[in-house]
């Protein structure tokens, strides 16, 4: 990237802190670096790498999975308690993100930062109702991912701010989830992705979360169909149902990579397969 | 700036820009085995493997790896002593024209490393991110195994 | 497997496979330096434009910058960018810069400065006037009344005989005519009617084109090159540059695959023009980007073929006709579109035939050669055409092709009526291992359990189906090939041929060729390919013709070189009437007395009547032996999202003797692949200004290793008595038979029948729907 004349690589994240909120707008964040490396050159004078600032780690305490931002698809595959957290589907989610290359290099803070309508991530987060820790030199904001989606991550995380971990309640740890994409190739972005977390009690749904990306913008819960689950016993005749309902009123967005006409019915098969999984 | 690599177990330390790739550090400094082929981390011609992962060298910054243990084609094996990976790809036809095997052989390389016994669709996902227009990928996942075999054999 | 041959039909390893497999610099661009200047080239963003003036002047007051190139300081100069043999059947319509641009990615100027940085500054400061014309993208627009036209030049011209009407924006129209088409439809028990789409699509070789340039002690201009067409190149960057030959020398070093996206000028005039400028080295290495919008493409098609068919299964007629888009400049525009004649209807044999066909321009990125060439459009069409008779007389479809392909002995009027430009030549076929290909292939795929089980019920459906095709083995009369052959004093072999390896193995095909033919082994001949100075003249690689051509300019140096081997030996045996052989690298007689090649070689180097041992030996063809080959495809749709997979793919393919098998089934594995890729996933998208929103591998889909499930190929041998120990082509068949076979699979498994490629999800979808 041309016009960087300074590359820092701090070694906390209060030293991170002190550097966005000196440099604001001059600096550039590098995380993962997948879509910064396509970036010929930029306006910024200062690059700073946040990938030795301790940021990558799977902790838990208890109330919370707490991930930071640095933590990279590989991690999150690797990790024994997240293969088996909510049926894995964070584990699915970040499988399906990029190659087994770019697996090492992509961050989820990076994914969540700059979200793409295909971003691999969000849906399942989405579904597990997870939190994203926002700090500065100042504040420590703590905000659901749902809302910083819709507000748009560029717009919302100002210049001296970093995104330092995403918190995700152990109360989902039963879900029932499942997740399904539909993609032209296997390491394609996907057309679709729907992400389906339920919590299921003797049969009965109590809860259900149903994530659509890649279809939406910005990625978001399908909220109108939750209730159409709750309190029933799932059935197929209740499922076909929620999938058919479950387009009702959406902006899909508008792609050259595949028509209106087939996202919808594509919504509707892989809402109707997920929540199947699910039964 | 400087940086310090370790390259092929060379300690190396290298003048460089900021904000430069990667890529281009290791071919200015003499390597050729990584290659540009999309600059966009699709093809993975440009595979190194650094601190024993697989990576897109075209979408990594030089400077934040410093300090790294970098691996390319060139440490693997040479002419006349080639590491059981090359000597396998050769053997089984897996070589066509040659532009996508520098950075497929480091995929196989860290895939061995971590499992001696791959199955098909093992070798096929580690080296998924590899494009090759040649050969419909057939020949090099036998040589994968072929070489796992010769491995786990003993050199 | 013929067990006949010591070298030849042995897999024996590829003579560069562990200098590749060990990363050495033999790329172009390991061969270049920090001192060669980095060129870039200012691409136009319009669809179709008159420039009004171009500035470059503050670009070439930027320091660094050396040298900036544009219609206005170049010699304007038209020729044809096509790899071809001279004349050229492509028309004369390009120049190194024009006042007026055809294609968003058109050339506009090139920048060389000392490092990329300055060149990309310098690209910024020129500044460009358009005067912006209507523009047309779709191929069957092109002809209408009131279109606008894309060659207005007054300089543009064909230099053979072809109907070019660019007023028209008509590259080239071709009609071939047998029998009586007409009441043979008419007199038919049915017709057939389809058309289909085969879109825009990219090589996607994962090398991009690149070129160096630099001039050498003499002043002589050397052009490093990833190239198929190296003696091409430098006759037409020549003719560009108003140079005489002898002052231009072209190399060929590795080349990073090319599928005929490098049968073409693509920039080494530019290279050639700024080295000769500014006296210093200079490098242009495309991004991917550029290799996308501004290199070459497959020329998409409508291909309509209607055809006869008797309630007695006799085929009673062809009626093909071809809309071929050949985008802004008409490089391969005729020859392309006659492949899908020449190579698809003699295949099963009719006395009536119509072929048809428009190339037409239009303001899209320029359509070359690729792999297939025109007959991967037209099987598309043809396979399809041939699984609806079978299926109207109640036939397998695997049963009506053994009954009605070209048998061995048998011609077709095409052979005669489309040549590449010219007449084409007649000929009968020699081998056809088409019946076993078919009847093996069948097998492996399991096709009666298969195509007769019942249909799935639930929405993942499977199906089976097969494509039958042919193709052919270098361009008769019109291409040539040939090869020196010169003995050492170890009694090894240096060969020096002007074919060209793209990683396709011909320098060790040659090799063993040569080997075989002097009774040694292959690790005795030191292979040189493709230098203009050093090595014989040879068209280069495409129409399949390497082995095939090359291969018997190969045999021939070394025959002739056995007769010098002989005029030695009889020297030094001084017998009457012996017999002698050739094996293990010496020469024996019946009588017992042997030589070393070593002892030959010392006596005629150093010590009696001494001379190089050493020949030159040409071929040219007088025939084009088809390559036959059967695919069968099992798929399974998803007939709720259209998702359709490839579960396993079975190719035979009679390629004669395969001169090296595991190379044999790697271009056959290869070509495969790219065929199911070009089917399911690769599109060209244009927006309606003719940009391409997806010039990247993120959103420009090819099928990679974790997509694969099973690809099988079974090599069926015959023995071609016109080619090298037997052999015929094998490199371009086998991406022809994914498109219909795929498409046959998908009506076997679900009823509907998919005419536009690539099949992609939504299209599926769309056409399962609307059969319900």
């Amino acid at each position: 990237m041309r016009g960087i004349k300074e590359f820092l690589a701090p070694t906390n994240i209060e030293q991170v802190l002190e550097m966005l909120e000196k440099y604001q707008e001059k600096a550039v964040i590098l995380a993962g670096g997948t879509h910064l490396a396509l970036v010929k050159s930029s306006s910024a004078e200062i690059m700073i790498d946040i990938k030795k600032a301790n940021l990558n780690y799977i902790k838990e305490d208890d109330n919370n999975i707490i991930i930071g931002a640095c933590t990279r698809p590989v991690d999150i595959i690797n990790n024994d308690m997240l293969k088996t957290f909510a049926d894995g589907i964070l584990v699915n989610a970040a499988s399906k993100m990029g190659s087994k290359l770019t697996q090492n290099l992509i961050t989820i803070g990076g994914n969540i930062a700059s979200p793409f309508p295909w971003s691999s991530l969000p849906p399942a987060l989405l579904v597990l109702e997870a939190k994203v820790s926002i700090l500065s030199k100042q504040k420590n904001k703590i905000v659901p991912l749902q809302d910083l989606l819709k507000a748009n991550p560029k717009n919302f995380i100002n210049k001296n701010e970093l995104i330092t971990s995403i918190i995700i309640p152990k109360s989902s740890k039963n879900l029932k989830t499942s997740y399904i994409t539909l993609s032209l190739t296997e390491n394609d972005y996907d057309l679709v992705i729907v992400a389906v977390a339920l919590l299921l009690e003797s049969g009965i749904c109590k809860k259900a979360k149903i994530a659509l990306g890649s279809a939406i913008s910005p990625c978001n819960t399908i909220d109108h169909i939750e209730p159409l689950l709750i309190e029933k016993k799932l059935s197929k005749e209740i499922i076909n149902n929620v999938a058919k309902e479950s387009i009702t009123g959406l902006n899909l967005i508008s792609d050259f990579r595949t028509t209106d006409e087939h996202r919808f019915e594509v919504i509707k098969t892989l809402v109707k397969r997920a929540l199947e999984n699910c039964m | 700036m400087q940086v310090n690599l370790n390259i092929n177990n060379q300690n190396k330390t290298i003048e460089i820009e900021p904000g430069e790739i990667l890529l281009d550090t290791l071919r200015n400094s003499g390597l050729h085995g990584p290659k540009r082929a999309c600059s966009t981390g699709d093809c993975g011609a440009c595979t190194v493997i650094i601190n024993g992962e697989a990576v897109n060298s075209c979408l990594i910054f030089t400077a934040s790896v410093d300090g790294a243990k970098i691996l390319t084609v060139e440490g693997l094996g040479t002419v006349s002593n080639p590491h059981p990976l090359q000597k396998a790809f050769v053997e089984e036809g897996a070589v066509q024209c040659g532009y996508c095997i520098p950075g497929m052989l480091m995929s196989a390389k860290v895939l061995l490393d971590k499992n001696n016994n791959p199955s098909e669709e093992e070798i096929k996902t580690a080296l998924g991110g590899h494009l090759c227009r040649c050969t419909g990928y057939v020949k090099q996942i036998k040589a994968v195994m072929k070489a796992a075999l010769q491995l786990k054999g003993g050199r | 497997m013929n067990n006949q041959y010591k070298v030849v039909n042995k897999s024996v390893k590829k003579i560069d496979g562990l200098a590749l497999a060990c990363g050495k610099p033999v790329f172009t661009e390991d061969l270049s330096n920090k001192d060669f200047l980095c060129v870039k080239i200012l691409s136009s963003t319009k669809a179709h434009a008159k420039i009004k003036n171009i500035d470059i002047s503050k670009a070439e007051a930027l320091e660094g910058v050396k040298c900036i190139l544009c219609y206005k300081n170049v010699p304007r100069i038209i020729r044809t960018t096509a790899g071809q043999g001279f004349p050229e059947p492509s028309p004369y319509d390009s120049f190194m810069f024009d006042d007026k641009v055809r294609f968003v990615g058109d050339r506009v100027a090139a920048v060389a400065a000392i490092n990329e940085e300055i060149a990309d500054k310098a690209l910024e400061l020129i500044k460009v006037e358009y005067e912006v014309l209507e523009h047309i993208l779709d191929p069957r627009d092109a002809m209408k009344d009131g279109a606008p036209v894309i060659h207005d030049e007054k300089e543009c011209k064909v230099i053979i005989p072809i109907d070019y009407r660019p007023e028209k924006n008509i590259c080239a129209s071709v009609s071939a005519i047998v029998g009586d088409v007409d009441t043979a439809l008419t007199n038919s028990d049915y017709v057939f009617d389809i058309t289909v789409h085969s879109p825009r699509a990219q090589h996607c070789a994962t090398e991009p084109h690149i070129s160096l340039a630099y001039l050498d002690e003499k002043d002589r201009i050397v052009i490093v090159t990833s190239t198929q067409v190296p003696f091409h190149v430098r006759r037409i960057v020549a003719q560009t540059l108003e140079l005489p030959v002898k002052k231009i020398r072209v190399i060929k070093p590795r080349v990073g695959g090319a599928f005929g996206s490098k049968q073409e000028v693509c920039f080494e005039d530019i290279v050639a023009m700024i080295t000769l400028k500014t006296g210093l080295p200079c490098k242009l290495k495309y991004s991917r980007e550029e290799v996308f919008v501004s290199s070459r493409t497959r020329h998409e098609q409508y291909v309509t073929i209607k055809a006869g068919l008797n309630k007695d299964s006799k085929i009673t007629a062809f009626d093909m006709y071809v809309l071929s888009n050949t985008g802004a400049y008409g490089s391969h525009g005729l020859t392309v579109m006659c492949n899908c004649g020449s190579k698809v209807l003699p295949l099963y044999p009719t006395d009536n035939i119509n072929f048809k066909g428009h190339a037409v321009y239009t303001n899209t990125p320029v359509a070359g050669a690729y792999r297939g060439y025109g007959a991967t459009q037209a099987a598309f069409a043809m396979e399809i055409i041939i699984d609806q008779m079978a299926e109207k007389l109640g036939v397998d479809p695997v049963e009506f092709r053994l009954s009605h392909h070209i048998q061995e002995g048998q011609g077709s009027a095409i052979f005669q009526a489309l040549g590449e430009g010219r007449e084409g030549v007649e000929q009968k076929v020699k081998t056809c291992g088409l019946p076993d290909c078919i009847k093996l292939g069948a097998k492996e795929i399991g096709w009666k359990e298969k195509y007769y089980k019942p249909k799935d019920k639930g929405p993942i459906k499977r199906g089976i189906g097969i494509a039958a095709l042919m193709q052919g083995s270098s361009i008769p009369e019109i291409d040539m090939a040939s090869a020196s052959l010169k003995m050492n004093e170890d009694g090894s072999f240096n060969l020096l041929v002007g074919a060209t390896d793209l990683g396709t193995g011909s320098d060790t095909v040659l090799a063993q060729i040569a080997a075989e033919s002097l009774g040694i082994s292959e690790e005795d001949i030191i292979v040189y390919s493709s230098d203009t100075d050093m090595t014989p003249f040879d068209v280069g690689a495409y129409a399949s013709s390497t082995t095939y051509l090359s291969g018997m300019a190969v045999k021939n140096a070394a025959e002739q070189v056995k007769e010098q081997i002989l005029k030695v030996v009889s020297e030094m045996f001084m017998e009457k009437d012996a017999i002698y052989t050739f094996a293990n690298k010496k020469v024996k007689s019946n009588s017992g007395k042997e030589a070393s090649f070593e002892e030959i070689a010392l006596r005629a180097l150093y010590q009696q009547n001494q001379f190089q041992i050493g020949s030159i030996g040409s071929a040219i063809s007088h025939s084009s032996p088809p390559p036959f080959s059967a695919h069968f495809v099992e798929v399974e749709v998803d007939t709720e999202t259209g998702k359709v997979i490839v579960l396993k793919y079975v190719a035979a393919v009679d390629c004669g003797t395969a001169i090296n098998p595991k190379l044999a089934e790697g271009q056959t594995e290869g070509a495969v692949l790219n065929g199911i890729s070009y089917a399911l996933t690769e599109n060209y998208i244009l927006n309606s200004y003719g940009k391409m929103l997806n010039p990247n591998f993120r959103h420009y889909k090819t099928l990679k290793m974790n997509d694969i499930k099973e690809i099988k190929t079974i090599l069926v041998p015959t023995h071609e008595p016109t080619g090298p120990y037997g052999a015929k082509s094998v490199s371009e068949i086998s991406i022809n038979g994914a498109m219909p076979a795929i498409s046959n699979a998908i009506y076997n498994a679900t009823g509907v029948r998919l005419t536009d490629a690539p099949f992609t999800p939504d299209r599926v979808l769309k056409a399962l729907k609307s059969k319900i």
